[in-house]
């Protein structure tokens, strides 16, 4: 028998257990920044509230859903230790803007990213600056009266520059964040990515004696060699073929690992809001078109041309098999270099190359264009200072960028840009449209003649430096620098391969939301992936595009087919 | 007997369950509101806009809901039958065996899978049964094509149950072991004397010993049929086979936090509660009759 004081103890235990737990749990959402009370009247404030690059007169604190950054790259530099909250990024906004940021919440890019923010939303407590990932989000924060207006702020505190930037997209752009004539966001601009790249590795296509692919037969025999005759020392049968996203096997504008080439040979858009015949809108994956296109990927797949699990591997399955040499192709846009740079630290000798293609018989790649508004970032109604988020933008995506002329404080960027590094609180970008070829010619000239005078902006200086030590590296037939062959590669190599590729451009005529899309897209969606999936790998025949066709328009595809082309009648 | 005072004690154990009960469980069903609203967040259950069973009307339209209630019944059902089946032969055969360390390392060894949890779990049974897995390379070596166990609709339900009754039967097992040593060893010796052997003892003495913990057991477990399991889908699963995989927990989870469908998340949720109130009503019912015991 235990004795009543031990009885005792042990309830008290597990009381104070419990109180704990609770403890715990409060403890966290106590971290709301609290503002000082300002005085609009005091003029260094209302300098600061009203112009980009005037700093407070006292530290602003905001809270920020950061998407996270892994700093392990830094050790061992002067660097180290850095974080979310101290990093090259943070402390410039400190010193330039006088604003601090706490990390409300920190994923991982993507998909991570997104469920945070959803519960944030879900939860009510958004932090004060946050970046929402679609346009639906925004709308749904606007209608819920989560965030603020950033009109006045986006007048008075954006840059030129900005300014400049937005305009060439002519509106297409700012328009998608204003609501009722209010600024409610800073979108991300998305600069034209041009069409679907496919990467190669070019040392296997060497060692077998296969010269570049151009149509649909070149890629299949060439990754059938791949397979077939093991130049990358797999053993027999272990080659991978193309690596394909299971959750997006197409659709999405610059997407990775999607097959957007191979749907748009067959004149098919999945997922993208196209004119039909008569010149109304229609949802590309419900198309006659996308049926020989999937049967020609089912076929893809039974061939093994196909990774034969692609339905089961995660995003860091599929960058592994890249950069393992377990495959050998994959498709991309041209910055498909940044997603394989590891290999060059795995196996120094492995030769990625990017290729447009599968190409039509006319020489010509069809491509649709993308949604230039992507991502939005917004700042949560009832935080003192809304124009802290464009002030950020216009320091980071200007000021920065061009202006800076501190050597020192150009060197910390640089050295953070060399490690492949982020740190800025702010996951976006503000860049021209044609920002992906703005600079080629530049660039090769400055390259050329080690004049680089004629390079704007400081980002562009510093990724002149890393090529300059990429081209020389390869001179001197030292190893390459992973990060310096990615930069040039993409920017360089692949730009100009796109600049100089004959490319149809096929622009969607619908980004925006509808009141149906809300509650049934996404039932829609999910039936979509499925249909792919089933049918690529041959659980269903292509046939059964039929049956997803009819049933996707009874469960409300009709609908918001109807409600999207009034929402264009009605623009 | 118990003193009062002991029985305090006991009664006051009890409390921090009991708020946790009262915050976790019995809080969170004013939530159910949503299900007939179009909740947004901001407004909170107050100022959201009543639209009625609109949520209801929608969720028995797609062809998703009839879909996820059978796999979640299919999934859990064959769960509790392969599982206490399997608790049941391993705490028989475990009972047999004499020596007593041997018993007590077994039984610790099948124990173990029970305090992992499915992120860790998931990524074994994922490499277990990949292409490149050892399962795939015995199959090639007996001259079977490899199957992608992870990605076949065939396979996955399978998998599903054996790998979960693997994680739990140690653990489902220790019950079983328990009523066993409550047989009176009088009628082993009984029997023995009357001629019977290992097997026939097994027969006619241990498993009507057990009949009893073994019917309760299973009623108690009826009303976890809609408890597919979570974890183990939600880290096992991909979208190839959400045709048999995908439960009404993933399925809300999905629906609910991912796509924000919180009204349409709650209907859906709301479903399963009422299908669960039966379950329990019934398994009272039945427990009542056929073992005299009753939770209510």
């Amino acid at each position: 028998m235990k004795s009543t004081v031990k009885k005792s103890a042990s309830i008290l235990l597990i009381a104070l257990l419990s109180a704990s737990l609770a403890g715990c749990q409060n403890s966290n959402s106590n971290n709301t920044t609290k503002d000082s009370a300002v005085n609009l009247n005091d003029p260094a404030w209302k300098k600061a509230m009203t112009t980009p690059y005037e700093a407070y007169p006292e530290t602003v604190n905001y809270t920020v859903g950061a998407t996270a950054t892994s700093y392990t790259a830094l050790e061992g530099t002067a660097y180290e230790g850095d974080n979310s909250t101290n990093n090259v990024w943070t402390r410039y906004f400190k010193n330039k803007l006088n604003v601090q940021n706490e990390v409300a919440f920190e994923a991982n890019d993507g998909a991570d990213y997104v469920q945070k923010v959803s519960m944030a939303i879900a939860g009510g407590t958004i932090p004060d600056i946050m970046v929402v990932s679609d346009q639906t989000t925004l709308q749904q924060l606007y209608e819920n009266d989560l965030i603020a207006d950033l009109t006045d702020a986006y007048t008075n505190c954006a840059s030129d520059r900005i300014k400049e930037i937005y305009d060439s997209y002519d509106g297409r752009v700012l328009e998608t964040a204003r609501f009722d004539d209010k600024i409610m966001a800073l979108p991300t601009t998305e600069i034209s990515h041009g069409p679907g790249v496919l990467w190669l590795r070019k040392d296997w296509m060497d060692k077998l004696g296969l010269s570049e692919p151009k149509t649909m037969d070149d890629v299949e025999n060439i990754i059938n060699q791949f397979l077939e005759k093991d130049p990358g020392g797999n053993g027999a049968g272990k080659t991978v073929g193309l690596v394909v996203d299971n959750e997006n096997v197409a659709g999405i504008s610059g997407g990775q690992y999607e097959l957007n080439n191979i749907f748009a040979l067959y004149g098919a858009f999945p997922k993208q809001w196209i004119k039909d015949g008569s010149g109304k809108a229609a949802y590309g994956s419900v198309q006659p078109e996308m049926k020989p296109a999937l049967a020609k990927l089912a076929d893809l797949y039974n061939k093994k041309l196909i990774d034969q699990q692609f339905a089961v591997r995660t995003s860091d399955d599929r960058k592994a098999l890249l950069t393992s040499g377990k495959s050998g192709s994959f498709m991309d846009n041209w910055w498909g270099s940044w997603t394989v740079a590891d290999t060059l630290k795995l196996n120094p000798d492995a030769k990625w190359v990017s290729y447009v293609a599968p190409q039509s018989e006319d020489g010509s790649v069809t491509m649709f264009t993308g949604n230039p508004a992507s991502s939005y970032l917004v700042v949560r109604k009832g935080f003192e200072h809304p124009e802290v988020a464009v002030k950020m933008a216009s320091l980071q995506f200007d000021y920065q960028r061009y202006l800076e002329k501190d050597a020192t404080v150009l060197k910390e960027f640089e050295d953070y840009s060399s490690n492949n590094i982020g740190g800025s609180p702010l996951a976006m970008n503000i860049d021209y449209y044609d920002a992906f070829y703005r600079n080629v010619g530049i660039y090769e000239d400055a390259l050329k003649t080690g004049d680089s005078s004629k390079l704007l902006s400081n980002s562009d200086k510093n990724s002149y430096r890393s090529y300059k030590k990429y081209l020389d590296s390869v001179k001197n037939g030292e190893k390459p620098d992973p990060t310096a062959w990615a930069g040039y590669t993409s920017s360089i190599t692949t730009a100009n391969l796109v600049k100089n590729s004959k490319v149809n451009e096929i622009n969607p005529i619908f980004f925006g939301t509808t009141p149906s899309m809300a509650l049934k897209l996404p039932t829609l969606t999910k039936m979509e992936l499925e249909m792919y999936l089933k049918i690529i790998t041959g659980e269903q025949t292509p046939d059964a595009f039929d049956s997803f066709v009819s049933s996707w328009k009874k469960t409300g595809g009709d609908t918001i087919t109807k409600e999207v082309n009034e929402a264009l009648t009605s623009k | 007997m118990k003193n009062k005072k002991d029985q305090t004690a006991f009664h006051l154990m009890l409390a921090p369950s009991m708020v946790f009960l009262i915050i976790f469980s019995f809080i969170p069903m004013f939530g159910i509101v949503m299900a007939f609203q179009n909740y947004i967040p901001a407004k909170g259950i107050s100022g959201s806009a009543w639209v009625g069973l609109d949520n209801f009307k929608f969720m028995f339209q797609i062809p998703d809901s009839r879909q996820i209630l059978i796999n979640t019944m299919v999934i859990a059902i064959w769960k509790i039958i392969v599982g206490t089946f399997v608790s049941i032969v391993f705490a028989l055969l475990l009972n047999e065996i004499r020596v007593r360390f041997a018993k007590k390392f077994m039984q610790t060894v099948v124990y173990l899978p029970n305090f992992l949890s499915w992120a860790v779990l998931a990524t074994v049974v994922m490499n277990i049964f990949s292409y490149e897995g050892p399962v795939n390379a015995l199959l090639g070596w007996l001259g079977i094509d490899p199957v992608l166990f992870m990605a076949s609709n065939h396979w996955f339900r399978p998998m599903l149950v054996l790998t979960d009754v693997w994680k739990g039967f140690g653990y489902g097992s220790i019950i079983y072991l328990a009523s066993l040593t409550a047989i009176d060893p009088g009628l082993y010796e009984a029997s023995s004397i009357d001629g019977a052997n290992r097997f026939k003892q097994l027969w006619y003495v241990t498993l009507p010993g057990l009949m009893p913990t073994i019917l309760l057991v299973t009623t108690l477990n009826l009303p976890n049929v809609l408890n597919a399991g979570f974890d183990q889908i939600f880290n096992l699963y991909n979208p190839l086979v959400y045709a048999t995989s995908d439960i009404i927990d993933t399925y809300v989870y999905r629906v609910g936090l991912v796509e924000r469908q919180y009204s349409l998340g709650t209907a859906i949720g709301l479903l399963r509660s009422v299908v669960g109130i039966v379950l329990i009503l019934s398994a009272n019912k039945l427990a009542q009759k056929l073992t005299d015991y009753r939770i209510f």
